[in-house]
């Protein structure tokens, strides 16, 4: 093959060229720490990358969206806890105020505390969180009870979807806790209790205690609905949390690089650039112009 | 032979050797030039009678491969489609990555926002989360669209510009030719005209795919895909651009016989074909496939928009606004009037009696995420709309680098096979220097030698 000057200096040219591009996106790997910056540096992976970045940021949103959830359902249930307390002390107020042996001016004092009780337990019913009334179903922008003790919420509660198709609650029924629709209303049997007492009528008194049983049992209820309501959004969390982490590594792997593999290319390429470098700098080759030919 | 004759006959070896000289000369001095054919010299014995009269000098003659030569212009063509066709298509890349602000992020921030909704429906801060977020997604569409058109009317400008070079290319070429036929009416190669010739056919080609066919008098057809852009007797074809009339896209126009014939589908190479196919390709298709997703994603949440409450408890109003076809519906995107900037009336409830408190409107809102059948006629999500067309972009692009690289590969290869046939080697010419000035101290020894024996035989007389 006949070789004429134009092709030694094209090839060089080209080796250079080639060698510097290969040593720039080397360099552009190793400093970005990322092997796909862009669409076509592997138009799969990035199309893969895009769906595992929004499952990753859904799922992010998701935990923290259940975190807050289950963080609310705590307070529902320290506002049990309290109405559980509310309870207990009249369900003692009515054990006291049963006893034969007690003076008429003494079931009058125990039918104060009785109604001051009263106002606290309509105030944890109708207890809001972050502005919302926390009994009332959907419709939390208005008490879950009237002044009577009505519940006038709405029955239906707050879902949310912590995952695909999977809905959790993160309301409790207030109208069951508080005995609307079947139970034993507090607020009547504190009416009945606080009537009872002020009229001197022990044994109208005694006939409240079997109520408290039932009001009893409805708060434990709601207790243990709120528990499991906890444990629910504790889990989703957890499981979206999984989701994010999963998601999150599989987009490292798709887009990421190793940056032991980053580090050994661009030693390659330099490598490569170096030698280019090194046949460039030993142009023009021997000829017989420098050998004083011609 | 007399000696007088001897001495004309070394006369036309100094000449021949002279001229030998000029000839390795200029291959030496064009050693670098681009798109330079070395020539060689040619000579042949004189013959008056056998004694022979000397040497001819026949001119000088380029060496070259024609089939080569038409190869590389070929190949020409097609490196520059694929480098300019990988160029345009470079703003996906850019509008398509991953970056904080793009239409990727926005989308994942609307989606994300309507999730907090669902948690807190009558958080007024929430809601305007979602405002601010589909206003986001808004600009994104919008931004998208925008760089899409820009790129758009980038390559239309470029397509004016390359066209406007080419006209001037193919007047020199038919000039060239005139000139050639003119110069060689005498037998003799007009090498230098025919080298520039050679260089200018190479331009075009990485302009427009070419193909050349010279005639038997020097002039040279150029023709694309069949259609006449010079003729061999010089005559040029006229070529211009007008706006395509159902779509307002450039074409490419040539003047035939005083009508105006649309050529943009023989335009399949060069930098001009490169920038057509991006055009017409990746870039409309990216385009049809942006509006197609702003289209169903304003489709589909206006449907469910619109079928719930805002916490002003009124319904009916759409999401987004844009136009009634896909086409235009990116650019067009916007967060609909009929929302505004309230955030009340964000459509998060079922019921308007619950209109406060009511997040199942926003569960079915935020649900449409993950529907496989709100997107591409119902086949597919919106986050595997964008998925597919990123994929899509970058496959375009991809490809258009694929073909750039192999296409300059094919190229190089060619042009050292050229470069081998037709390119200078200086050693060559050193070797050619040394035969020639040896060539020429022969002659003028001849000539010493019979001035010698002539100027005894004149001695010999006295």
């Amino acid at each position: 093959m006949r070789v004429s000057d134009s092709m030694i200096t094209g090839l060089v040219t080209r080796g250079v060229n080639m060698a510097a591009e290969d040593q720039y996106e080397a360099q552009t790997v190793a400093t970005t720490g990322l092997k796909v910056q862009k669409p076509s540096d592997d138009p799969i992976a990035a199309g893969r990358a895009r769906a595992t970045t929004s499952v990753e940021r859904r799922n992010a949103t998701v935990a923290t969206m259940a975190g807050t959830a289950e963080g609310r359902l705590q307070e529902v249930d320290s506002t049990l806890l309290q109405i559980g307390e509310v309870v207990s002390r009249v369900r003692e107020l009515a054990v006291l105020g049963s006893n034969d042996h007690l003076a008429a001016s003494d079931r009058v004092a125990l039918a104060e505390e009785v109604s001051q009780l009263r106002s606290v337990l309509l105030s944890q019913a109708n207890a809001k969180i972050e502005g919302e009334y926390i009994f009332a179903g959907l419709a939390v922008d208005q008490p879950a009870f009237d002044s009577s003790g009505n519940f006038i919420g709405s029955s239906v509660l707050r879902d949310i979807e912590v995952g695909p198709g999977l809905r959790m609650p993160t309301q409790i029924d207030g109208a069951s806790v508080f005995g609307a629709g079947g139970g034993v209303n507090p607020f009547t049997t504190l009416d009945t209790l606080e009537a009872a007492l002020r009229a001197n009528d022990g044994d109208a008194v005694s006939t409240t205690l079997d109520d408290f049983d039932v009001i009893e049992s409805q708060v434990s209820r709601g207790h243990a609905e709120t528990g499991a309501a906890q444990q629910g959004m504790r889990q989703a969390r957890a499981a979206a949390e999984r989701i994010r982490d999963d998601a999150s590594r599989r987009r490292a792997e798709l887009t990421e690089a190793s940056p032991v593999d980053a580090f050994a290319e661009l030693m390659r390429a330099q490598g490569a650039l170096r030698e280019a470098l090194a046949i460039a700098a030993r142009m023009p080759p021997p000829s017989l112009v420098t050998q004083g030919g011609g | 032979m007399s000696l007088f004759g001897v001495l004309n006959s070394a006369s036309t070896g100094l000449h021949a050797q002279g001229f030998g000289m000029s000839v390795t000369s200029q291959n030496a001095q064009n050693a670098t030039t681009e798109g330079y054919t070395r020539r060689d010299v040619r000579l042949a014995p004189l013959a008056y009678s056998n004694m022979g009269g000397g040497v001819e000098v026949r001119g000088s003659r380029r060496i070259m491969d024609s089939f080569l030569e038409r190869r590389l212009i070929g190949a020409t063509a097609a490196e520059s489609e694929g480098t300019a066709r990988q160029e345009a298509l470079g703003v996906l890349d850019r509008v398509l990555a991953e970056m904080p602000g793009g239409l990727n992020a926005s989308l994942d921030d609307f989606e994300a926002a309507l999730i907090s909704l669902t948690d807190r429906p009558a958080s007024a801060e929430v809601r305007l989360g979602v405002l601010a977020a589909a206003e986001r997604l808004s600009t994104s569409f919008a931004q998208t669209a925008r760089e899409l058109q820009f790129a758009h009317d980038d390559i239309e400008g470029n397509v004016a510009v390359e066209i406007e070079s080419i006209a001037h290319d193919l007047e020199a070429i038919g000039d060239l030719g005139t000139r050639i036929q003119q110069a060689e009416i005498h037998g003799n190669e007009a090498s230098d005209l025919r080298d520039q010739r050679t260089q200018l056919v190479r331009e075009l080609s990485e302009k427009l795919p070419i193909n050349t066919v010279e005639s038997d008098n020097g002039g040279l057809n150029v023709l694309l895909g069949g259609l006449s852009l010079v003729s061999a007797d010089g005559q040029v074809a006229k070529l211009s651009t007008r706006p395509d009339p159902a779509t307002g896209d450039l074409q490419i126009v040539r003047q035939n016989a005083g009508l105006d014939e649309d050529i943009t589908a023989h335009v399949d190479g060069g930098r001009l074909g490169g920038l057509l196919a991006a055009r017409d390709g990746a870039l409309a298709d990216a385009n049809a496939a942006l509006d197609q997703l702003a289209f169903d994603m304003a489709a589909a949440y206006n449907t469910v928009h619109s079928a719930g409450f805002g916490s002003d408890g009124v319904g009916g109003r759409d999401l987004f606004s844009t136009t009634a076809t896909a086409t235009g519906a990116a650019a067009a995107f916007v967060v609909s009037t009929d929302v505004g900037g309230d955030p009340d009336r964000l459509a998060a409830a079922t019921d308007a009696a619950l209109a406060a408190g009511d997040n199942r409107n926003a569960l079915a809102l935020a649900a449409l995420a993950d529907d496989k059948t709100v997107a591409l006629g119902g086949t597919e999500s919106l986050q595997g709309a964008l998925s597919r067309m990123i994929g899509d972009a970058g496959q375009s692009v991809r490809v258009a680098e694929l073909d750039a690289a192999f296409a300059a590969d094919f190229a190089d290869q060619l042009q050292a096979m050229r470069d081998s046939v037709s390119g200078v080697s200086v050693d060559e010419e050193m070797i050619s220097l040394s035969k020639f000035q040896r060539g020429y101290s022969a002659s003028l020894r001849v000539v010493q030698t019979a001035d010698q024996m002539l100027q005894e035989l004149i001695n010999l007389k006295r």
